[in-house]
């Protein structure tokens, strides 16, 4: 088993509690969307479950075989981070197609507007 | 009291046309918002007539009722209820609904288990979570969280208008109970969908809305 010493972990912990808080808090203030919200806690409280339990990080990288835990660690959250950036431009791509059919409706209002007013006077 | 139904629709050719004349049969003003849907309802609700509102991109259950509130809100309404587009509520309950909020609630939810019991399907144990989680929330016990179809009375209207920002209805209610609005469930019997698909047909979805909408109330609502 791995040796932490009790101020790293006070400090894993109190790091973690103070991710979680800030991002529970700062999604109310923003109201942001309760989809992205729910996101972003859930990957909060995972570090938080890390920094309460930093054993069960240690008992995953030694069943893999990974040299040391804190390689696991980088790599686990690279792979999240490269995954949540992927999900990032997939909806903004979605979001540019929706503009752009917006955008070529509204237009196309507007120029029907325009042909009726034209028409009528 | 001038009153608005709402009705949220995707992909429901088939329903509206049976729906929308037993909604205008009691007299009620109406608007149907169109989802974007893929079938033919823009077509269909253009020959039939029927007022509606045609949304060029697809915005989601959640967005298209909000845009609803926005619109009775805008338009002068004293209140509004949504009647979802695949035909489930039954129009006979809307006067009751109103009546309520005639009586002075904020916001009145028709239940189907005031009277009846709950049955035990997967469904109504994920109903059951989500009643606990708004016990422990708010500490009121409510019958039937997860029911589309409710009324706003002015207030609640215009504060749903402004800053809604829930996913689903049971999170909505969690809202409306932490703001100290008044609040009713008063018993309808719903009906089968008899046609289209509804919104939750895989389980996946279901898992993730059930997640979703538990942590919404937990962390996001207060």
């Amino acid at each position: 088993m791995v040796y932490i010493p009790t101020a790293l972990r006070a400090a894993l912990i109190c790091g973690s509690l103070l991710v979680l808080v800030f991002i529970v808090y700062s999604s109310i203030k923003a109201s942001m969307d309760v989809h992205y919200a729910v996101l972003w806690i859930t990957m909060a409280a995972i570090i938080l479950l890390i920094g309460l339990w930093p054993e069960l990080a240690a008992a995953i990288a030694n069943l893999i075989g990974f040299q040391s835990v804190s390689n696991f660690v980088f790599l686990a959250m690279t792979a999240v981070l490269f995954l949540l950036s992927y999900y990032s431009f997939l909806k903004i791509s979605r979001m540019n197609e929706d503009i752009r059919k917006l955008n070529y409706k509204v237009a196309s209002l507007q120029k029907e507007l325009d042909d009726a007013k034209k028409r009528s006077e | 009291m001038k009153v608005l139904i709402i009705v949220p629709a995707y992909n429901e050719e088939k329903n509206l046309p049976v729906l929308i004349p037993k909604i205008t049969a009691e007299g009620w003003d109406y608007i149907v918002i169109n989802d974007g849907s893929t079938d033919n309802s823009a077509e269909m609700l253009r020959e039939k007539g029927f007022n509606h509102m045609d949304l060029a991109v697809n915005a989601g259950l959640a967005a298209v009722t909000k845009m609803g509130f926005m619109y009775a809100h805008d338009h002068g309404y004293d209140a509004a209820l949504v009647v979802d587009g695949d035909g489930q509520h039954p129009p006979v309950y809307i006067k009751d609904l109103v009546k309520k909020i005639e009586e002075g609630y904020d916001y009145v939810v028709g239940s189907r288990f005031i009277d009846r019991k709950k049955p035990m399907s997967m469904r109504m144990i994920g109903s059951r979570l989500i009643c606990w989680a708004i016990r422990l929330k708010t500490g009121k016990t409510v019958k039937d969280p997860t029911s589309g179809m409710r009324a706003l009375g002015r207030k609640t209207l215009q504060d749903f208008a402004e800053n809604m920002n829930f996913i689903a209805e049971p999170d909505a209610l969690v809202y409306v109970l932490r703001r100290g609005y008044s609040f009713s469930e008063i018993q309808v019997d719903m009906e089968e969908r008899t046609e289209g698909v509804s919104y939750f047909h895989s389980p996946l979805k279901s898992a993730r809305y059930m997640y979703t909408i538990l942590m919404s109330i937990l962390f996001l609502q207060w």
